[in-house]
């Protein structure tokens, strides 16, 4: 119908064409998991995805119990990503998760007010800082992937997900109050420590 | 009524330049839009991120909290002003090498103050780099690249910027 060169008016006499013609073009495609994945979707059995990563974390945090500041002095990241593909860049993710994970234990408080958050400045809303990071050491086990390009897998999202369980842990070991809810705040924390030795 | 706009002059790394700006114009809009230099980012817009930062007469400042009008008469650099023409300055070096930027929203901020702080301190040691690091917000690095980046700048093979 069309030939190289066509103009947005032949493209659209071409449509017009192809739609008289066929009826409305309709396109469906489909997820196909890798082989040896499999899912069923009824039971909700098996891997709904093939290429799930692997983590630990460890921290060490100091707590000051006269501020009830927590500061994290230390942490180890050990990652399986598959095949690493650009060691600096993947290293940086992984940092960088830590950061925001390191955040999300200690600093980060979404307030929410009817539907909006009320804290969305940075004046209000605090994230680390070049002050408030510890030195973070990332040791990766590479396990290649066979499906992934490179070999490689995912690697941006779960560092987020491990360090604040790893800095509640370590909390709980410094001062014997398990928090139930993160961030662990001078405020939070002196309310517990309160609390538990009341 | 609108007051008019008011004729400042400025040196813009290196170069003079004469702007018309609003009254209350903050340094920064006529950075980007009026010099047309959009190297330089808004972050916050409230002095908390650094984003914003460039060198006035010298001095590290956040370009969103001052008003130009203040900045009539005075030299500014911004991070289009740190590479040698087609040439990158060492600290731009480094932070590439290093893998000091990821986004990229803090880098040209996070520059100027690496490049603030090697100008006042040659050697800086890795408390030094943090604290002189700790006005600029990075979302994405967890830092570490950043203060590698800033040593590697500094090592006696390498040029100081």
């Amino acid at each position: 119908m069309l030939r190289p060169g066509y103009t947005p008016q032949e493209f659209a006499r071409a449509c017009a064409a192809y739609i008289a013609r066929q009826g409305p073009l309709r396109s469906y495609s489909q997820y196909q998991a890798p082989p040896g994945i499999f899912w069923d979707d009824e039971k909700y059995q098996g891997d709904a995805y093939g290429a799930f990563a692997w983590a630990a974390y460890v921290a060490e945090v100091s707590v000051d119990t006269l501020t009830c500041e927590s500061r994290i002095t230390n942490f180890v990241a050990v990652q399986e990503v598959g095949r690493v593909v650009n060691p600096v860049l993947a290293a940086g993710q992984i940092e960088g998760g830590v950061a925001q994970g390191i955040g999300l234990a200690l600093y980060e408080n979404v307030v929410w007010q009817n539907g909006r958050m009320v804290n969305g400045q940075m004046t209000n809303y605090i994230i680390p800082t070049a002050a408030d990071i510890p030195p973070i050491k990332v040791i990766f086990e590479e396990q290649p992937y066979a499906y992934g390009p490179m070999g490689a897998k995912g690697i941006g999202e779960l560092p987020m997900d491990g360090p604040a369980p790893a800095i509640a842990s370590a909390i709980e070991n410094a001062t014997g109050i398990l928090l139930n809810s993160i961030p662990a705040t001078p405020e939070v924390l002196m309310a517990a420590l309160e609390n538990a030795y009341a | 009524m609108l007051m008019p706009k008011a004729a400042i002059n400025l040196t813009v790394n290196g170069a003079a330049r004469s702007v018309a700006v609003w009254p209350m114009a903050r340094l920064l809009d006529v950075i980007r839009e009026e010099l047309g230099l959009t190297g330089t980012k808004e972050g916050c817009g409230e002095g908390e991120c650094g984003a914003c930062a460039i060198l006035l007469d010298g001095h590290l400042i956040n370009s969103c909290l001052v008003p130009a009008l203040q900045a009539d008469g005075a030299a500014i650099t911004t991070i289009e002003g740190i590479a040698r023409g087609d040439k990158l300055a060492p600290i731009q070096q480094a932070f590439l090498e290093c893998g000091g930027a990821q986004c990229g929203i803090c880098t040209p901020g996070m520059i100027m103050a690496a490049v603030s702080l090697l100008g006042e301190n040659a050697r800086p040691s890795e408390a030094e780099i943090r604290n002189a690091l700790a006005g600029n917000l990075c979302r994405c690095t967890g830092y570490m690249r950043i203060f590698e980046a800033v040593a590697r700048a500094c090592r006696p093979e390498g040029l100081q910027p």
